[in-house]
């Protein structure tokens, strides 16, 4: 890194715009920069700083604003740092907006927005992140602090123990930048694959789980299989009870029927038998009517002679036959005392022309009103009647000894049916409970199936976590091997740096200390401890020493010397504050020792740290020399004027 | 004075074999983090790294099997 530019505006004491040419020309490294305390060294020092990282806080931004200028009107504080790379020219403006304020008030200001242009193109960096990365990349901020330093600061590398970040940036100059991120990241992924292998086995004992639970699940999934088979058993059980009690009350409901067919048989018989009996009954009056139809010629003549030409024979035999005392009359109707004494009467009024006149007419009226033809009629329709009903009686009888016979013993079946009708309804229901079962299984079945499938079809989709597990196993055991040999190539390449960082340092130190005679050199330890070998060949820690402030920042000039001797990083050396309390030895030693530092050395001198003597020491190696004055019309700002020397 | 290239390409020679590595194998992770300092930009590093250590253990596992 090597800068061409420095442009401020607004920034702290420099109100408006100023700029400085920073260009070294070849064998003049020094640019000096001269102020009086409270000008603007440090501040012009800060803005190298501010310019590459930014603030800390945004009261730090607050503080960058010239006052000055915020109490004119709102406006922008930037610096912009113009300077060439690795064979690459870029322009990094660092900026703020910020809005008047009342002089003693911190102004309100925007949030810092960096730009980049890298060979004349802007570059896209929108995180904070992807800022800090580009500009990490050119010179890392924990390195800056061995080129962006203060004089009388830098003791403390020589006052305190190294911490890690002293550390790692000494690492990091010392040019295995590379080697050191391989092996930041290697640790992440080593810690990465790490952490996916405990995932890995974690889901390996889950799977693990899983295989038993779907086991578990395929033996339900069987249990349920038997269970729908029993149930198919029973069902196929209750259907046969089922079909027969169907077929019991089939045949109950048969013999039911002909209980009832025999019933109307019986009902049929005695009704035919009923007519039978009116049948005989008519009959029985038919022959009434025929024996008086017999008699009543006899009757017509007795009427028409009288009873006394009637012969007695006839008479004796009406006598007779009431004397008989047969309870049957010729017609073989039966013969009560009335129809006897009605008889007897008839007899008696036979015996005067009266009565058989009377019979006369009776018989007369007989005969007109059934004639022969009719009683005839009668007869025959009698006769058939009777041989009908007595066919029907055959009928039925016989109808009624089938019956008998097809029922049985069985002459009430109702309460067989009405048992078998109940056995029924019981397999029914339990058919319907069967089946209703059935059918929750089968759903229950598919849907154990549905998941023992899923299942199932997980853990195949997981069968290569043993591989996985192997696999991972592998790859963190081959990052381990990295890292152990990225760590053994730091480890070497180090040493072989540290010991020619140590032995240079000696060097520059023995060239600067006022007291050459008492020291061997400077060791520096695996921890980058910074220790002093005196001629005595006593080894002590810096800080054991207890040297002076003077002494202090001798040896600390001469390990970051050595240091920028063997870094990696190309890049500038600002020194603020240069001499400090040095003696006037370490003092014309330091000076005469700077323009070696590096390639490019800024010095922000103070006018009593520098005289014009002690700068002529170094003349020949001076590109361009600067003064920050404060401007006379604005206690406030601070002007940047360059020094012209004959 | 930065490290030659050569000296670094040694060293990390001499860790592979200390650490029975493939041959390169250090090299290429050099390669990888050279090539995202020169860019500054430091995304997908550890996705690079990761392929080279895996088809490391790959092709350490090829030449195991013949």
């Amino acid at each position: 890194m090597r800068i061409k530019q420095i442009m401020l505006e607004n920034f702290r004491p420099f109100c408006g715009k100023h700029k400085i040419d920073m260009t070294t020309k070849e064998g003049r490294s020094i640019i000096l920069i001269k102020a009086l305390n409270d000008v603007g060294k440090t501040s012009l020092f800060k803005a190298f700083q501010w310019c590459l990282y930014g603030a800390k806080s945004r009261k730090e931004n607050q503080m960058h604003v010239n006052r000055s200028a915020c109490v004119k009107s709102d406006g922008k504080t930037s610096v912009r740092l113009i300077f060439s790379h690795n064979g690459r020219n870029y322009e990094i403006v660092r900026s703020i907006d910020f809005h008047k304020a009342p002089r003693g008030v911190f102004p309100e200001i925007s949030d810092e927005v960096l730009e980049v242009i890298e060979d004349g193109i802007p570059q896209e960096l929108k995180t904070k992140t992807e800022q800090n990365e580009y500009v990490e990349a050119i010179l890392p901020f924990d390195a800056s602090q061995f080129f962006l330093f203060d004089g009388e600061d830098i003791q403390k590398y020589t006052q305190f123990r190294p911490g890690e970040r002293v550390k790692e940036a000494i690492e990091m100059v010392l040019g295995i930048r590379e080697l050191l991120n391989a092996r930041d990241d290697l640790e992440n992924i080593k810690q990465e694959l790490e952490h996916e292998l405990d995932s890995l086995l974690v889901i390996k004992s889950r799977h693990e789980q899983e295989a038993k639970e779907v086991e578990k699940l395929g033996k339900e999934i069987e249990s349920l299989r038997r269970a729908i088979k029993d149930l198919d058993n029973k069902i196929e059980q209750a259907r046969e009870n089922v079909a027969s009690c169907d077929e019991i009350l089939r045949r109950d409901r048969a013999i039911q029927q002909k209980v009832e067919q025999r019933k109307v048989a019986e009902k049929n018989r005695d009704s035919v038998l009923e007519q039978i009996k009116a049948n005989e009954d008519e009959q029985r009056d038919f022959n009434g009517d025929l024996a008086f139809l017999l008699v009543a010629p006899l009757l017509k003549e007795l009427s028409k002679t009288g009873m006394a030409q009637v012969p007695t024979w006839k008479r004796a035999a009406l006598s007779a036959l009431l004397l008989s005392e047969s309870d049957r009359c010729i017609c073989e109707r039966p013969l009560d005392s009335n129809i006897k004494r009605l008889f007897e009467r008839l007899l008696n009024k036979g015996r005067g022309a009266g009565y058989l006149q009377y019979l006369g007419g009776q018989a007369e009226e007989l005969l007109m009103q059934k004639p022969p033809e009719y009683l005839e009629q009668r007869l025959y329709n009698l006769a058939a009647d009777r041989r009908n009903l007595e066919s029907s009686l055959k009928l039925y009888e016989q109808t009624i000894e089938e019956l008998d016979k097809e029922i049985g013993r069985h002459k009430d079946i109702s309460a067989d049916i009405k048992a078998a009708e109940e056995t029924r309804r019981r397999a029914a229901e339990d058919l319907e409970r069967y089946k209703a079962e059935k059918e929750r299984k089968i759903v229950e079945l598919s849907f154990l199936i549905a998941e023992h499938k899923k299942r199932q079809a997980k853990l195949t989709a997981q069968a290569s976590t043993d591989k996985d597990v192997l696999n991972k196993n592998k790859h963190l055991q081959s990052c381990e091997l990295c890292l152990a040999g990225i760590k053994y190539a730091i480890e070497k390449l180090v040493k072989n740096n540290k010991l020619k960082v140590a032995k240079l340092a000696s060097k520059i130190f023995l060239q600067l200390t006022n007291a050459p005679a008492l020291y061997e050199g400077i060791e520096i330890t695996d921890e980058y401890e910074i220790k002093i070998r005196t001629k005595g060949g006593t080894v002590r820690h810096v800080w054991d020493q207890a040297p002076s402030a003077g002494q202090s920042q001798i040896i600390a000039v001469s390990f970051i010397a050595a240091l920028n001797a063997y870094t990696a990083r190309e890049a500038p050396v600002i020194v603020d504050t240069p001499i400090g309390r040095l003696d006037p030895i370490h003092k014309k030693n330091l000076i005469r020792f700077y323009p070696q530092i590096g390639p490019q050395v800024v010095i922000l001198y103070q006018p009593s740290e520098m005289s014009d003597n002690d700068i002529d020491l170094i003349r020949r190696y001076i590109s361009s020399e600067w003064e920050l004055r404060r401007d006379p019309q604005d206690p406030d700002a601070t002007l940047i004027i360059p020094i012209k020397r004959p | 004075m930065r490290p030659s290239r050569k000296e670094i390409e040694k060293v990390l020679r001499e860790a592979e074999i200390t650490y029975n590595l493939r041959e390169n194998v250090l090299s290429e992770i050099y390669n990888a983090e050279a090539r995202v300092v020169f860019k500054g930009r430091r995304r997908g590093i550890t996705s690079t790294l990761r392929r080279i250590i895996i088809n490391a253990t790959k092709e350490e596992e090829k030449t195991n099997e013949n």
